[in-house]
């Protein structure tokens, strides 16, 4: 008998935005694929009821296709993608150590680039192929604040604002089918992640930056997807939930 | 469902003066999305999703005639 369940795909499913994301629309009793590269910290709720977890090498269209392919099947659709891989990476152009000059090394740059664009490249495009095929659905790919520059960010930077070119072109290219694309720009938000890749002196500073005067948090991501699913006219946009740092 | 009208959906157009064997990628107001929309309204018509060789087999009007024609 034909599958016809709509699901909805997390990429990234492993971190700690994620996992939150993944639970979140598990909850609201919807089918989850969650898709990672790595799932160190699975637990419990990755086996929740309504929720798949894979580890796939998201740069591999060859991989994730299949993943796709085998847990949907030829009939199910996807109704919401959230594009939520990536890894923050920091790294000087040029730095001074140990009495030496140092230059940002080819090899983290193509795997920061990997990390944060070109997996999302490939899941957005392998969903995308079976979205236009199923009368459409929504796509969240996930820039930053780094998009615009970030002093020791290079390559994390470079790869947001190409997320923020992939999604502009994604969304003139496949709104004609019903697919609409867009991304939330993300400020200092209070996760893991954030927290290992910067000081509490640092993430002091830049919440009383904030005109809002604080990081942010989960449920204002969570809003944000929730805004751009719901909104049948949002396409092409870039949110910032940032508490208008960048101001 | 026939050829010329599936295509002329697509690219907006009339298809009658087309000879049966032009590229598609030489119709006027061809593009790769119309591609796309050509092999996603094939689908439908046949019910089932096209294998890749199948789809590298639709290079003509022409070809999309008897691929319909044959109704697989």
């Amino acid at each position: 008998m034909a599958d016809h369940t709509t699901w909805v795909v997390v990429s990234g499913a492993g971190g700690a935005l994620g996992r939150v994301l993944t639970k979140h629309y598990a909850n609201k009793g919807k089918r989850v694929l969650g898709l990672d590269q790595r799932f160190d910290r699975i637990d419990s709720d990755g086996n929740a009821a309504g929720i798949v977890t894979r580890q796939v090498d998201l740069t591999s269209e060859r991989e994730v296709g299949a993943c796709l392919d085998e847990i949907l099947g030829d009939r199910a659709a996807i109704s919401l993608l959230i594009n939520a891989v990536g890894r923050i990476w920091s790294e000087p152009i040029l730095s001074f150590r140990a009495g030496k000059l140092v230059i940002h090394a080819g090899e983290t740059w193509r795997s920061a680039i990997d990390a944060n664009l070109t997996a999302p490249f490939v899941v957005a495009s392998q969903v995308a192929a079976r979205m236009v095929r199923r009368g459409g659905g929504s796509i969240v790919n996930f820039s930053s604040i780094a998009s615009e520059g970030n002093i020791g960010q290079a390559a994390y930077s470079a790869a947001k604002a190409g997320i923020e070119g992939l999604t502009h072109t994604m969304a003139l290219e496949l709104g004609s089918f019903g697919i609409r694309v867009n991304a939330i720009s993300l400020g200092f938000i209070d996760v893991e992640s954030t927290r290992s890749a910067l000081s509490e002196k640092q993430l002091q500073d830049y919440a009383s930056r904030t005109p809002l005067g604080r990081l942010g948090r989960l449920e204002d991501v969570i809003g944000a997807i929730e805004f751009l699913e719901a909104n049948g006219f949002a396409n092409g946009a870039v949110l910032k939930i940032d508490g208008g740092l960048r101001l | 469902m026939d050829a010329r009208a599936l295509i002329g959906e697509i690219i907006k157009r009339n298809t009658a003066a087309y000879p049966d064997d032009i590229r598609l990628s030489d119709l006027e107001n061809w593009d790769s999305l119309k591609g796309v929309r050509l092999i996603i309204r094939i689908e439908e018509v046949i019910g089932r999703q096209l294998l890749e060789d199948e789809i590298a087999g639709l290079q003509s009007i022409r070809d999309v005639a008897q691929f319909l024609q044959r109704g697989v």
